[in-house]
């Protein structure tokens, strides 16, 4: 094509400018954070009016080039302010030994991590958050994939069981909780006198209080809650599954579970990979749940503690019924730690399964 | 093509020029905007017939007896109108955190008690109310409750006590005709009752709540205020062979709770014994109201917490339950309207407007108790000790009754284990003394 112009050229110095105001406006924009962190907010206000400016210029003169930093641009800035920004300030909190209260003013380094790395409640509820993972993966797969791949054979009203097998995770996180509540309940719940009538009131537990079974609760309504996610996901990648590989491997005579087997779980491993890190982070991310059927504490005896209820309690308390201690700075760094075990468990995950995929 | 790239020319300066014009009118208008207050202000003020306040607190069950105090303060001061706002008590110090650190929030707010109460002292979010408030009629436990480094932060108007409720007709029904003064004749009361097919006492051990109250009502028996005192400067071990007696006694009533006690939250302990299921509760003064609530035909009794042998006083625990605090934010011309109500809420008349409507226990010398004769009771305690989380080394305690406190009554351990677990938190707690305000 045949569009020269002098224009069209590089021109040196426009880049070195583009440079120059690209660097100016990520620091307007840093500095605006800042002070706004500082309630500063007058100073902030003409800083962000400054960043405006010398973005808008910035954006002049790249759009000829390169039009793409335009479209970009917008989403860089709200991703750096309501993500690396705060970030980054809650790392600098949780280097301060703070109340939550006023500004951070008592530095005392890395000590919170230390007392982490120390902190029974903090491992104890790690592990918790491992079983939550462990075991919601295993029912998904296990009860999730079979119902998807029965709902992919189109068997009479798969419609209606598709929408209510999802309908639970559409409803709150919290009114889940309770609905089980008051099935599981002590005094109003209905799992109790529903064994009696039934004749069987050997069966009755304290069901929200029993150190082994009240966890193993947790995992169920976990899992109701959720299941319906990996069911609608299996179901898709079971419809792009193509329908004359599996006719072939018929014709080669190959039985259901060697189809299953041979093909279409193979096919299935971008959903596998998609399912299992979703849980994963779904799972450790775990709070409401169990803060309704376990209580603020994780009862009984932290045996229902998650990270998110360890970070939770450290920062707000136990809701003012018998007093605590408020240490948000400490609440930060587990939330800190939480984070990056979270990005390496991912990432590790995401190559691991990446690489099923091709390898299958 | 010409026309193509004088268009992009065009499109190019008019977004450079559009964003350093958005830029200049942001930087100018928000400029504009922060000066604007105090040319507006005079005007604004002008038109106001009385001065509006706003008050945040942390009772959403009690916000129309709380507009009737603001009502009743209001009635006395036309000038000054009060505006509540209440938020539930486990959201509500996140909400006055996040306002208090942007620099909004109410211009008065319920301040929690101490050691908390140090926290927004050090943070700047209170106003040294010294030489502001006239204190000199509020009981001078009230006063110590609001002082700090010598200096007043907060007006004090309601304080809470807390020992056991009951139900008087279910006592009468189980033929149990004498308050229990010591544990063996409570014993005998919860005997009785269970013997007579009622259920003697409501309690909460899954958020570990009154379980809580429970054990430092009866661990406070034992303690007596000198040990109370020898307990917080390390001198007294909650491992010391009478307390430790404390975890086997609430042992031994465990046939004598509701069944499935473990996992019982506090709400449904209080709705079996408001609903007149359980013959007895942990009972505060400002739990009253709501049971009459449910039962307005309630007959409740209340009595103190039994003693350890008859040698002991019984006791009773009290905290400070309602302090009002002033913004630092507050717009220096509602300061006057804010001074007169925390000054009326420490007179006479305002302690009993907040004992009328919020049944609390006033904190103003000479002010008895109106309504219920279960607040006079309360009122003349044998002995009070303070309720255990409003001082600095038995802070922590409640949390490890919410956290691990199934295992105290884990027949499977011995008492001494948990009573340990307990001391464990009162060592921390006074290892960490120094990381917090000088006051203590």
């Amino acid at each position: 094509m045949a569009y020269s112009m002098p224009h069209a050229q590089p021109v040196p110095n426009r880049d070195r400018l583009a440079v120059v105001l690209g660097i100016v406006a990520t620091i307007l924009l840093l500095t605006a954070l800042l002070l706004m962190n500082r309630l500063e907010s007058r100073y902030a206000f003409i800083t962000l009016g400054a960043f405006v400016a010398v973005s808008a210029v910035f954006l002049a003169i790249t759009y000829s080039k390169r039009p793409y930093i335009a479209f970009v641009f917008p989403a860089v800035v709200i991703y750096t302010m309501f993500v690396i920004f705060p970030a980054g300030a809650a790392f600098r909190y949780s280097l301060y030994n703070w109340t939550g209260l006023g500004p951070a003013t008592d530095f005392i380094g890395f000590a919170n991590y230390t007392e982490i790395l120390r902190d029974a409640q903090f491992r104890g509820a790690l592990w918790n958050n491992v079983q939550l993972f462990l075991a919601i993966f295993v029912i998904q797969n296990v009860i999730g994939l079979p119902i998807a791949l029965a709902l992919d054979t189109k068997l009479r009203g798969h419609e209606f069981y598709r929408s209510a097998l999802f309908l639970p995770v559409i409803v709150s996180l919290v009114a889940t909780a309770y609905i089980w509540q008051i099935i599981l309940g002590p005094n109003i719940g209905m799992l109790n006198p529903l064994l009696e009538k039934i004749g069987q009131p050997d069966l009755q537990r304290d069901w929200l209080a029993n150190t082994f079974l009240t966890f193993k609760l947790i995992w169920i309504v976990q899992a109701w809650q959720h299941i319906g996610v990996p069911i609608v996901i299996y179901l898709a990648g079971l419809q792009s599954v193509p329908t004359d590989l599996k006719d072939s491997a018929r014709v080669d005579g190959a039985n259901g579970w060697q189809v299953f087997k041979g093909v279409t779980f193979p096919m299935l491993a971008p959903a596998f990979t998609i399912v299992t890190i979703s849980t994963f982070i779904g799972m450790f991310r775990a709070f409401d749940i169990p803060y309704v059927l376990g209580g603020p504490g994780g009862a009984p005896d932290g045996t229902t503690d998650v990270l998110s209820l360890v970070i939770y309690r450290e920062a707000f308390g136990l809701g003012g019924i018998v007093g605590t201690q408020y240490r948000q700075g400490y609440a930060v760094a587990a939330g800190v730690v939480m984070f990056a075990f979270l990005i390496v468990a991912v990432s590790v995950q995401a190559v691991f399964l990446r690489r099923r995929e091709v390898a299958m | 093509m010409e026309d193509q790239h004088k268009s992009l020319i065009s499109r190019r300066s008019l977004l450079g020029t559009a964003g350093v014009a958005a830029g200049a009118g942001v930087a100018a208008t928000v400029a504009g905007v922060s000066a604007a207050p105090d040319s507006t202000t005079p005007f604004f003020q002008l038109n106001q017939e009385a001065t509006k306040l706003t008050f945040w607190g942390q009772f959403p069950e009690l916000l129309d007896p709380f507009k009737a105090v603001m009502a009743d303060f209001n009635a006395a001061h036309p000038d000054v109108q009060i505006d509540v706002e209440m938020t539930t008590n486990d959201q509500y110090k996140t909400k006055i955190q996040s306002a208090l650190n942007v620099g909004s929030g109410p211009d008065l707010y319920m301040v929690p008690a101490q050691p908390e109460m140090n926290n927004y002292v050090d943070a700047g979010t209170l106003v040294d109310l010294t030489g502001k408030v006239d204190l000199s009629q509020v009981v001078d436990v009230a006063v110590d409750a609001v002082t700090i480094d010598g200096k007043i932060w907060a007006s004090p108007s309601g304080r809470y006590t807390v020992g056991i409720c009951y139900h008087r007709n279910l006592f009468e029904e189980a033929g149990v005709t004498a308050e229990p003064t010591t544990w063996e004749e409570f014993r005998a009361a919860m005997q009785q009752l269970l013997d007579a097919g009622i259920t003697p006492y409501s309690i909460a051990a899954k958020d570990g709540s009154l379980t809580y109250f429970n054990y430092i009502g009866l661990a406070s028996s034992v303690l007596g205020a000198e040990g109370f005192e020898q307990l917080l400067a390390g001198e007294r071990k909650l491992t010391d062979e009478d307390l430790v007696a404390v975890v086997q006694e609430m042992r031994d009533w465990v046939p004598f709770y509701q069944q499935n006690f473990l996992g019982t939250p506090y709400a449904e302990a209080k709705a079996l014994f408001a609903t007149g299921k359980t013959a007895m509760m942990d009972c505060g003064s400002a739990d009253l109201s709501g049971y009459y609530d449910i039962d307005p035909d309630a007959q409740l009794g209340f009595f103190y917490w039994p003693a350890v042998d008859a040698d002991h006083s019984q006791v009773t625990n009290t905290g400070m339950s309602v302090m009002y605090g002033v913004n630092p934010t507050i717009d220096e011309s509602k300061m006057d309207a804010a001074l007169t109500f925390l000054n009326w809420v420490a007179t006479p008349d305002g302690a009993q407007s907040m004992n009328r409507n919020i049944k609390l226990l006033p904190v103003v010398d000479g002010v008895e108790p109106e309504g219920d004769p279960i607040l006079t009771v309360m009122v003349n305690s044998p002995l009070d000790i303070p309720v255990w989380y409003e001082r600095w080394p038995t802070l922590n305690i409640g949390t490890v009754w919410t956290t691990d406190g199934n295992s105290a009554f884990d027949t499977d351990n011995p008492p001494d284990e948990f009573a340990a677990k307990l001391q464990a938190s009162v060592d921390e707690q006074l290892a960490n003394t120094a990381m917090i305000t000088p006051a203590f």
